[in-house]
Parts: structure tokens; sequence; C-alpha cells
């Protein structure tokens, strides 16, 4: 997940364009980070229409704290903790809802229309039994490939408790896929 | 996948490449040219609050100021009062005269209006009664 120092030297100039007010700026800032962003809200909220919600709110929190941005640092790093933090707020209040329901929401967001392997139904399903900070580690490690120091750093929780949840997270999926690895 | 794993090892590829295809973003540009649209259109909003923020934190810093000064100047006035009621004060017990010249009688008035004449014919009035 490391950026290129040729883009690092892009981004700290748009970077310093948008906290001097310059709108396009931003906008060029957005269309570089919104599909990564994308990523870490989905890792965490796991529904579409969420995620996209999650992105919004994130973009609009970091241009209200641009003012606050060092841009001696990556803009990156700095935009997926905002991402990561607007992700955990709407999860929290997500909790209000019934583990039923979230279950449902969690089956019938974004599918990809050409889907009908059994393999993606069941691993849907595991996804969705495990904690959700289990989840989010694993997804954001094995599916997005960002690495542990900034999985903890984006999830605001040590390095090692992320190393920790992957272990958890992989042994638990692996316990729930059990029985379709014996017949593949 | 009938290969034992180890609790340390990844996943198998076949279930990573299932969550790559499950949590496989929209693939349409157009979906992130509409995405970014509506970013932006609800940054663009945010600045004008950004900007009323900034506006309204002028006014609470120049109001701050002026209640910070309407207090001087009440505190100001006050001390001024006191100071001048102290000076009074002090003038009035230089220049006033005390209770007990106020109530001495001059001595000279007395014997001139209760002199031994007039007590002796109030004393015979009272005795022929």
């Amino acid at each position: 997940m490391t950026e290129s120092p040729r883009n690092d030297l892009d981004e700290r100039a748009l970077a310093a364009a948008a906290q001097r007010g310059d709108q396009a700026a931003f906008g060029a800032l957005v269309r570089l980070h919104q599909q990564r962003a994308y990523a870490v809200a989905r890792a965490i909220v796991t529904v579409h229409e969420d995620a996209e919600d999650v992105v919004q709110e994130a973009f609009v929190r970091a241009y209200q704290a641009l003012d606050r941005f060092n841009l001696a640092q990556a803009f990156g790093p700095w935009l997926n903790r905002i991402v990561a933090n607007a992700a955990l707020d709407l999860a929290r209040r997500r909790k209000v809802r019934a583990t039923e329901e979230l279950n449902e929401a969690l089956a019938g967001g974004f599918r990809d229309p050409g889907e009908a392997d059994e393999l993606r139904r069941r691993l849907r399903q595991a996804l969705a039994r495990l904690p959700e900070r289990m989840r989010s580690v694993l997804v954001l490690h094995d599916i997005e490939g960002f690495a542990h120091a900034e999985i903890g750093q984006m999830l605001g929780i040590p390095e090692g408790t992320a190393r920790s949840d992957l272990h958890h997270a992989r042994h638990r999926l692996r316990g729930m896929l059990q029985d379709l690895r014996d017949e593949t | 996948m009938s290969d034992e794993l180890r609790l340390n090892d990844p996943l198998p590829e076949p279930v990573l490449d299932a969550g790559r295809a499950l949590y496989a973003p929209p693939a349409d540009e157009a979906y992130w040219a509409s995405l970014h649209a509506r970013i932006m259109a609800r940054v663009a909003d945010s600045a004008g609050a950004r900007w009323w923020m900034v506006v309204g934190g002028w006014a609470r810093s120049s109001f701050a100021v002026a209640a910070a000064a309407l207090v001087a100047a009440v505190v100001g006035l006050l001390l001024l009062h006191a100071r001048n009621q102290e000076l009074r004060t002090a003038y009035e017990s230089a220049t006033q005269p005390t209770v007990a010249d106020s109530i001495a009688i001059p001595s000279g008035a007395l014997s001139e209006r209760d002199g031994p004449d007039t007590r002796g014919a109030t004393f015979r009035d009272v005795i022929s009664q």
C-alpha cells in the first residue's frame, strides 16, 4: 500500500493547494483515492450502500479537517484513518439493528451479477458470522493487501492486536469452511 | 482445497479469490464519476458551512471582546463611584459639626429664656391651680 515518491510529491502539491481552498485540487485527490477509500469502508461496513455513504462522509470530514493535515505526511494513510473512523461510526450506529437484520443486509449487499459460485456464497455467510473487527482486519489484510501496522492505525488498535485478530479470523473461517474443503 | 492447513498460513487462494470477488469495487467508470460528483457536491455544501463557521468564529470573538470591554467599563465605573463616595465622606466628616456640637446650647440663650423671673412665674402659676 506504500505510494511511490512521485505520487507523494504530486499529492503533497494537491493537498497544499486544497489547503489554500482550491476545490479542484481537492477534487483531484478525491479522484485518486476514492476507490481505496471505498475498499477500506467496505471492509468495515460490508454493505455496498453503506460503504458509499461512508466514502462521501469521509471526504467531507477530510475537507473540513484539511487545516490539520500535515503536509510532511502522505495523504493516503491520513485519509484512510478518516474513512475507517467514519465506517466505525456507522457500524456502531448499525449495532442497534437486530443481528438477523444485519446478516440479511450483508447477504443482500452489493452483488456481482455473475455470482453463482458456492464458495462465494459460503464465504459470505462465514464472514457475516465473524466478529466485526476480526472481519475488518481479515478483509483489509488478506483481500485489500494492507499491512498490519496500517490496519492498526486505521482501526485504532495496536499492530499486535491486528495480527492476533487476523490469526483468529483465519482460524474461524477455516473452521466454518471445513466441510467445503473436504468436498472439494 | 484438500491440503492440510496450518493456523498461520494464508487462506487458500480459491478462498481469497472468492473474497476478492465479494469485495470487488464496482468496475464501471461511470459509477466512480457519479460518486466523485456526489462527493464534490457535498464538499461544496460543506465549504459554505465552513465559511459560515469562520464568520461565526469571528462574531464570537468580537462578542467576547465587546463583553470584556463592557465588564471592564462597569468595574471602572463602580471603582470610580466608590472612590467618590469615600472622598465625599472624608470631606463631610471634616467640614460638618459633630453631634455634640449640634446639641450644645449656648449658655447665654438659656439664661435669657429661662431666667429666674420666668421660672418663678411658672412656679407660682402651678401652685395657684
